[in-house]
């Protein structure tokens, strides 16, 4: 059973097995951000003020500080953002500028550390900023800083920006980058494809905006005070490595309590009739990611549907901050993807990027592909495997073959273990998204799935407000399913991209005799991935044998001898593979069923095209 | 006086054989198409069956399967489509004679071979109506969708623009019925430009779009049913392919006489 399907009885019995692994709640951090911002809706600005309170957690001394200013791959084409997007993203091309402009960075004792610092350390590229020290902060110690700074928000564009008065306000202040425990500064350049990677922090957030308008925010509200024609709100968050927030006068707000969290949709006029749809999958979320990764241990969480016009905001994660998307209308008993599927990536993505929080641009399969993953297996929990990814009168499709089709056929993709920028736009949804869950999910169902749930489990939580990389992702792994299985199972698959195609060669069934049968299979492996596989073969009168073929044979010949011919042979049967492209070619059948009416339904729907435009 | 279902009883035989043309020109492409389709999946031991399975699992490996020869599929279907446009000025006019005058097929054939050109002539003078209201289709939802953009409800924008497809559809349906009643008069004798007169007058009368619109659903309505009840049988197997053809094509012949029962009406509205 799956831990995200499991009852209370299977819950408590999977929390024993987990008792090694102490989930602890967020607690305030050493490092903190304290940022006061002021909203100018006429320039799309953001005017802002941060206090920085960092501590060396490293075992090093430091002798300079890394900042990432995101906003500036918006300032203009010859960023590396630009350079490798080609100015796109999911097909949305960049309206306008942004960027951000350091007005001031000193220490709390005056010292301008401005003056020294270096901008553009990659050509045309101003998203990075060294900050060398006058002296080195040893380990333990402490630095204040005070930064004033303004953020220019482009129409709104990967992730960030402003459509007419709606407000996405992301990626939007001096952001230190990780500081490894080696004392290295995991600084990058904002690439085109992949996201984000900071330390954890405390934050108190204070945010200035017209009156009578509506804000969502990371962290949890403190207060809410009115001055003049601007009303100020406070927000306090512990243990995130990310604030965003949005504002907008004609956001329509609705709550709910669910697993000891409120939940605050924040959608336009006129939604809803969806919201009910958000507002299940959001329950259902916190209840099954809570049991099979550890329970969601903020007291808040934010849900922004953008409007109309700011669609290049929406189908993002921040820490208790998801924005989703999809229509406003609701068609009852119809399943498409819009919009459940957006909403619950997103808050998936509240474990595999908030609070396991791997590099995103160094292994981003640690959080799209394993957020895909979960997000595919709850929506197949929820609806069922046959309704996962759509169900319209006629026609249902299944969320993990059709991914499967989407990421093995056509172009070869890169294995998803790479950085995201050996991707393309392309291969990096299909690789990296796709064949992560892929795999997740063909380990699942050939190996076991409670035993994967615990792995899965041990790894969310031990990692936990931790920065893992594969290496503990296969030690969790390797802890329940024996030493050595990462190497022979995950490793070829994730980081060199092996699959495990396989075929059925030949079927035949003869007469050996009076009321005797020799039935023979042939099949052959084409990829390289060794996983255990199954053969069924079916006699006309619906008897079934089944033929089990080891993951060390690259080639299965079988025969058997029985009192009726076996017609039919079928491979993987039960659907655990899904990392073989083509299921067609594991069917063999020697009678195959009379012809039915396709061609009469295809001809009736030709005539239909025809006398629209004939007589 | 004949009265329309007159006619049509009159008409039997060249509304066979619009029936067979349109048929024709659809086998085309529909054959290949479905056999193609069953060979990617003749491994399974449920045939085509299986392409109605739960999840839809093998009918979207078929649809993978026939990968980029499925381009090749939608070039026939297109060209049978241009021959089916090209041709039907012939259908149409040999159906109009045959109902107006109960003649046999190959005097109807004849008439309507040498209406052919004038029946292109009305097609090409009704063109800028069409265009217009391809033209309302776009500007139609984009002004409407402007004179509400200050609304910060997307429902309300949507349902305005929905609203601004509405001249589109009213022109199309204009443009259907005065084609169709333009014909009709052609056929009656004289030349395209009083038929087109014709048919405008005709068009104006109280109950004729109204009429229009109530066969167009019911030809409608006939297809959608051979659709749906083709496929309901088709995938439960219960009953054996011929009978699913021969279903569907019933239906499908019922849509063209449903269609034949319009056009003799529309004789009778431009007399």
């Amino acid at each position: 059973m799956s831990a995200l399907t499991a009852g209370p009885a299977a819950h408590a019995q999977e929390a024993r097995s987990h008792d090694a692994v102490v989930v602890a709640p967020p607690s305030p951090c050493p490092t903190r951000y304290a940022i006061e911002a002021t909203l100018d809706p006429g320039a799309h600005a953001v005017d802002g003020t941060l206090r920085l309170h960092w501590v060396n957690e490293s075992a090093t001394p430091a002798s300079d500080l890394w900042f990432h200013l995101y906003l500036n791959a918006f300032a203009s084409d010859d960023t590396v953002f630009m350079r490798e997007s080609r100015g796109q993203l999911r097909g949305v091309r960049s309206p306008g500028r942004g960027g951000i402009d350091i007005h001031s960075l000193r220490t709390s004792g005056g010292v301008d550390l401005l003056g020294g610092a270096q901008r553009a350390l990659v050509r045309g590229d101003a998203t990075q900023l060294r900050v060398p020290l006058p002296a080195p902060i040893a380990p333990g110690d402490a630095l204040d800083l005070l930064v004033t700074f303004r953020a220019r928000l482009p129409p709104v564009f990967a992730r960030t920006g402003h459509a007419r008065d709606f407000h996405m306000i992301a990626q939007w202040f001096p952001k230190l980058a990780r500081h490894e425990p080696d004392g290295r500064w995991a600084s990058f350049p904002y690439h085109g494809m992949g996201e984000f990677y900071a330390d954890f922090a405390t934050y108190d957030l204070t945010l200035r905006t017209p009156r009578g308008w509506v804000v969502g925010a990371t962290g949890a509200k403190t207060s809410e005070i009115s001055k003049g024609s601007l009303t100020e709100r406070r927000f306090h968050a512990d243990r995130v490595h990310d604030v965003a927030w949005v504002a907008w006068p004609h956001f329509v707000e609705h709550t709910l309590r669910h697993e000891g969290v409120t939940v605050r949709f924040l959608h336009p006029p006129g939604h809803e009739a969806v919201l009910p749809r958000h507002a299940r999958i959001v329950r259902e979320g916190l209840t099954r990611f809570g049991r099979a990764f550890g329970p969601y241990p903020y007291p808040t969480l934010t849900v922004v549907l953008p409007p109309r016009g700011a669609e290049g905001a929406a189908g993002m994660e921040y820490p208790t901050l998801i924005v989703s998307g999809g229509p406003w209308f609701d068609v009852p008993g119809v399943r498409t993807p819009f919009p459940e599927d957006v909403t619950a990536h997103e808050l998936a993505h509240e474990w595999f990027y908030g609070l396991v929080a791997s590099h995103e641009v160094q292994w981003p399969m640690l959080d799209e592909g394993l957020t895909q993953w979960a997000t595919t297996r709850l929506l197949t929990d929820v609806f069922g495997a046959g309704r996962s990814a759509v169900a319209l009168p006629g026609l249902t499709l299944d969320a993990f073959e059709l991914q499967r089709l989407l990421a093995l056929r056509g172009r070869p993709t890169p294995a998803p273990g790479q950085p995201a920028y050996a991707f393309d736009d392309e291969t990096y949804g299909r690789s990296v998204y796709l064949r992560t869950a892929l795999v997740l999910e063909t380990t699942r169902r050939t190996f076991g799935a409670a035993r994967f749930d615990r792995a899965i489990g041990h790894y969310a939580r031990a990692q936990r407000f931790r920065h893992p990389t594969p290496a503990d992702l296969f030690a969790s792994f390797d802890g329940v399913f024996g030493a050595g299985f990462s190497a022979r199972i995950l490793e070829p698959a994730l980081l060199r991209g092996e699959t495990a195609e396989a075929h059925l060669v030949r079927l035949d069934s003869r007469a050996d005799g009076p009321g005797k049968y020799v039935t023979e299979v042939l099949a052959e492996r084409g990829g390289a991935l060794a996983l255990p596989l199954t053969i069924a073969l079916r006699a006309a009168s619906g008897r079934t044998r089944r033929i089990a073929w080891p993951p060390g044979a690259p080639r299965l010949r079988a025969s058997f001898t029985a009192s009726e011919p076996y017609t039919a042979a079928q491979l993987d049967p039960d659907r655990h593979n899904l990392l073989d492209g083509d299921a067609l070619d594991g069917a063999l059948s020697i009678q195959s069923r009379a012809r039915t009416g396709l061609f009469a339904r295809v001809l009736a729907a030709l005539q239909l095209l025809v006398t629209a435009v004939g007589a | 006086m004949i009265r329309p279902r007159e006619r049509l009883r009159g008409a039997a035989s060249a509304t066979f054989a619009v029936y067979l043309v349109q048929a024709l020109l659809a086998i085309a492409p529909a054959w290949p198409l479905a056999r193609a389709v069953e060979r990617a999946v003749r491994g399974l031991p449920a045939g085509t069956s299986a392409l109605a399975a739960p999840g839809g699992l093998w009918r979207m490996e078929a649809l993978a399967a026939l990968g980029s020869s499925g381009r090749v599929f939608l070039d026939v279907a297109f060209a049978a489509l241009l021959l089916a446009l090209a041709l039907g000025p012939l259908l149409q006019m040999t159906w109009l004679a045959a109902l107006l005058r109960r003649r046999p097929l190959r005097d109807a054939l004849a008439q309507g071979a040498r209406h052919y050109l004038p029946a292109f002539a009305i097609t090409l003078a009704l063109s800028p109506l069409l265009l217009l209201a391809l033209l309302a289709l776009v500007a139609g939802p984009a002004l409407a969708g402007h004179l509400v953009d200050a609304t910060p409800s997307d429902r309300s924008h949507d349902l305005a623009m929905l609203a601004g497809c509405t001249p589109a559809l009213l022109l199309a349906g204009l443009w259907a019925l005065w084609h169709d009643l333009a014909r009709a008069s052609l056929a009656r004798g004289g030349h395209p430009l009083p038929a087109l007169l014709r048919g405008a007058v005709a068009c104006l009368q109280r109950d004729a779009l109204g009429a229009y619109v109530l066969w167009l659903a019911l030809g409608s309505g006939l297809g959608i049913a051979a659709q749906t009840l083709g496929g309901l049988l088709d995938t439960g197997g219960s009953l054996p392919s011929l009978a699913v053809l021969l279903l569907t094509q019933s239906l499908t012949l019922a849509r063209t006489a449903v269609r034949g029962r319009w056009l003799a009406a529309a004789l009778d509205r431009v007399r």
